[in-house]
């Protein structure tokens, strides 16, 4: 058991915590009091920072803060370093606090307010808006913890020895399962520990509450204020979006290098793209399937556990004889991602059934309509987007994957994910920005299959 | 209720089920780089129609991740070939009984042990005449090396161990760590830090030596001589590979005077095979690998 490399994991997460936290309260602080194009904008910057691949924002730091990196002579940080680790998963990771914060936000009444019309700028924050949010703070504080603390990805590329990597690196060298399982319970306990401390706790999701005129909140806060708020908002949205996107887009090795990028790595353009329509498709199935097994919220376990301990206990488990046609095939991989991601299906699915009317509900009951006639006349025209969304942030995640994977790759199976997280672990960067152009196709690849379905299925007018 | 479950069932065990190798095709373990490899491999696709399916290792755990791999599967093998970038854990896989009985192992191309100096910090001359020097206080913080636990320089440390005798080459690895020497990740790292002038002088393989030149950095490389070794490419087959003849004919694709001609060109391996400085025992070498392994844990981890 390795304490050193435990107190080094807590040294990044804590940090990452605190910072994701601060920075996404100002966010949400900032979304809520802007209104129309600027709210729109803002609230896109947070999803879509919270979407960008993770290696997409490491290869950026890494062209600015690496060993031959643009900013390197002017600004001597070194981005291989606890600090640097810290300050890419912060940039990852503040927006899942911006939108649990941005949740409470809107519960702001109109007589809440009301009720102390002198209370304006700092005193207003300090008395009414920190206290509002405060459990949302924590929660999403805890959320970001974990996920820092189980990341491998990051802090492996940047160099920073943490304890789920040596637990990987463990692994890997002896293939001792008992060996395993000195490291592994840590790794298990601190989900288990926040699935205990979160149990019951619902979440405020901003789309429940209409909030409050972004005006009279405007008012209320002051210049100053809404100032603070809105540098550090668009400070963060630039440095997680605009910057890695436009890194990306503006270097020439991106555009000079693609072609090659896509005819060496086809296959594995391919297998991501399957990997991850097929895991989407098959946990949103199961989670409506499964919508009433509450215990089921239990799955939330194995979506906050490291991968690759899953990838151990999926080793233990299927390298059998009689197996082989589940364990070297593309079938362990969907099992893998099924088993990390379900948690997110089942959720979505419980959100949307609980958002259909329930009058309506009551009317098919009584016409008892079969399950496939409910599906097609109540839930999709009610919840189809929630089903769409739930579909897309299931691929999403899996598109991303590389620590699941990692262990359970079967020959042949490699994803863009893996191969990119391969190519800068090796420090071959050349072809890493043309692969993660081609990931981010990818991930919008269903949005233009969506809007080509939408424009086929519209029906010409007729006079 | 039960009808929605079915379907449910059908969907998922039809996407669980792997798929069986449609037509031709071998499967390959290689901790060669992937850079390197997925380019001959590829070729070997287009020449034959025999499609290949590759598992590649992370630079971190190099090689030993796949021979753990390979060591788990033995008793129902998925792999067809082992193509190692190194020799030692080939023999290993041949003692643990991996490897097909009566098939030699196959070598080809070579890398070298090398210095790496950053040029801006250090000449050529200014380099230590011997490992043995590297103990010594002028070198003090200066030097930097992969963690001897895995890859081409757990090799490398072992060979020492088995030319120098268990005694002198454990007070030269207390006295190198004593001398304040940084241990990370993998050789391509120790040419990173090198590169960036943060150590002067580091112990890597040749191969990256010329990737972190191709990158631009103010670094140099030259040969161990005495105290260095050639890092041979070797391949073994499987035993209970369910391709074998597929797997002898990559095999014999991969020692052919194209691939050896392509992986010079792009770095893999040197040009000028240096003769071997003496023929290293590697049986015992692998019976002693138990006792090394936790001389250095010791050493290096503790």
């Amino acid at each position: 058991m390795s304490w050193g490399l435990l107190l080094n994991s807590l040294v990044l997460a804590v940090p990452v915590a605190l910072a994701a936290v601060v920075v996404g309260w100002f966010v949400a602080l900032f979304i809520a009091s802007s209104r129309g194009r600027v709210r729109w904008a803002a609230l896109a910057g947070a999803i879509v920072s919270l979407a960008l691949p993770p290696f997409l924002v490491v290869n950026t730091w890494l062209g600015l803060l690496g060993n031959v990196g643009v900013l390197k002579s002017w600004l001597p940080l070194d981005i291989y370093s606890h600090g640097g680790a810290a300050w890419v998963l912060t940039l990852m990771l503040w927006p899942l606090p911006c939108l649990m914060c941005l949740g409470p936000l809107k519960r702001l009444t109109a007589e809440l307010l009301d009720a102390e019309p002198g209370l304006c700028g700092m005193p207003l924050v300090r008395s009414l808006l920190l206290p509002m949010t405060l459990p949302a703070a924590l929660q999403s504080g805890l959320v970001v913890f974990a996920l820092a603390f189980n990341n491998i990805a990051v802090p492996a590329i940047l160099q920073v020895k943490v304890f789920p990597a040596q637990f990987w690196v463990q692994f890997s060298t002896s293939y001792n399962f008992a060996l395993a399982w000195q490291y592994g319970w840590v790794l298990a306990a601190l989900p288990l520990g926040l699935l205990l401390l979160l149990r019951g706790r619902a979440v405020a999701w901003p789309w429940e509450s209409q909030g409050i005129p972004a005006e009279v909140l405007r008012e209320r806060l002051g210049q100053v204020l809404i100032g603070t708020v809105a540098t550090v908002a668009w400070l963060f949205i630039c440095l997680s979006v605009l910057l890695p996107l436009g890194h990306l887009l503006f270097d020439a090795r991106t555009w000079t290098d693609i072609l090659d990028a896509f005819r060496a790595g086809q296959r594995a353009v391919w297998n991501s793209f399957w990997y991850s329509a097929a895991t989407a498709t098959l946990v949103s199935a199961l989670g409506f399937v499964a919508v009433r097994w509450t215990w089921l919220r239990l799955a939330w376990l194995l979506f906050f556990l490291p991968g690759v301990l899953l990838g151990v206990v999926l080793i233990f488990l299927l390298n059998r004889p009689g197996l082989g046609w589940l364990y070297s095939g593309p079938g362990i991989v969907l099992l893998a991602f099924g088993l990390r991601y379900f948690a997110l299906g089942w959720e979505g699915m419980r959100l949307a059934k609980a958002s259909l009317d329930a009058d309506l509900q009551t009317v098919t009951d009584l016409a008892g309509l079969p399950w496939w006639q409910r599906w097609r006349h109540l839930f999709l025209p009610q919840a189809g987007l929630a089903l769409a969304a739930t579909w897309y942030v299931v691929y999403l995640l899996c598109l991303w994957d590389t620590e699941t994977l990692v262990l359970v790759v079967p020959p042949g199976g490699e994803t863009l994910a893996l191969r990119v997280f391969n190519l800068l672990h090796y420090g071959h960067h050349a072809q890493v920005n043309a692969l993660c152009l081609i990931l981010l196709l990818l991930a919008v690849l269903p949005l233009v299959f969506w809007a080509v379905f939408r424009l086929l299925k519209k029906k010409p007018t007729h006079d | 209720m039960t009808d929605r479950l079915q379907i449910a069932w059908l969907i998922g065990v039809s996407l669980l089920a792997g798929c069986s190798s449609s037509g031709d095709s071998v499967t390959v373990y290689t901790s060669q780089d992937q850079v390197y490899a997925e380019p001959v491999l590829r070729q070997f696709e287009e020449e034959t129609g025999v499609r290949v399916r590759a598992v590649y290792d992370s630079e971190v755990v190099k090689t030993v991740g796949l021979i753990n791999r390979l060591i788990a599967e033995k008793n129902h093998p998925r792999c067809d070939l082992f193509w190692n970038n190194e020799a030692f854990r080939t023999h290993q896989l041949a003692a643990r009984g991996v490897l097909a009985t009566g098939v030699p192992i196959e070598s080809f191309g070579a890398r070298t042990r090398q210095w790496v100096w950053n040029t801006n910090r250090l000449g050529r001359t200014e380099l230590p005449p011997s490992l043995a020097a590297l103990t010594n206080s002028q070198w003090r913080g200066k030097v930097a090396i992969a963690l001897p636990l895995f890859g081409s320089t757990a090799t490398h440390f072992q060979v020492l161990r088995q030319r120098w005798g268990a005694a002198r080459w454990q007070a030269w690895c207390r006295a190198l760590l004593a001398n304040g020497v940084m241990t990370v990740d993998g050789n391509s790292v120790v040419v990173q830090l090198v590169g960036r002038g943060e150590v002067a002088l580091g112990l890597t393989d040749s191969d990256d030596v010329r990737a972190g030149l191709r990158n631009g950095l103010p670094i140099a490389g030259k040969p161990l001589g005495q105290d260095g070794m050639a890092i041979r490419n070797t391949i073994g087959q499987i035993r209970g590979a369910p391709h074998p003849a597929f797997a002898r004919r990559l095999a014999g694709f991969l020692q052919s005077s194209t691939v050896r001609a392509a992986l010079v060109e792009a770095g893999a391996i040197d040009p000028d095979e240096i003769p071997a400085i003496e023929v290293i025992a590697w049986p015992s070498l692998v019976e002693a690998n138990e006792q090394a392994v936790s001389e250095l844990t010791s050493i290096f981890l503790n």
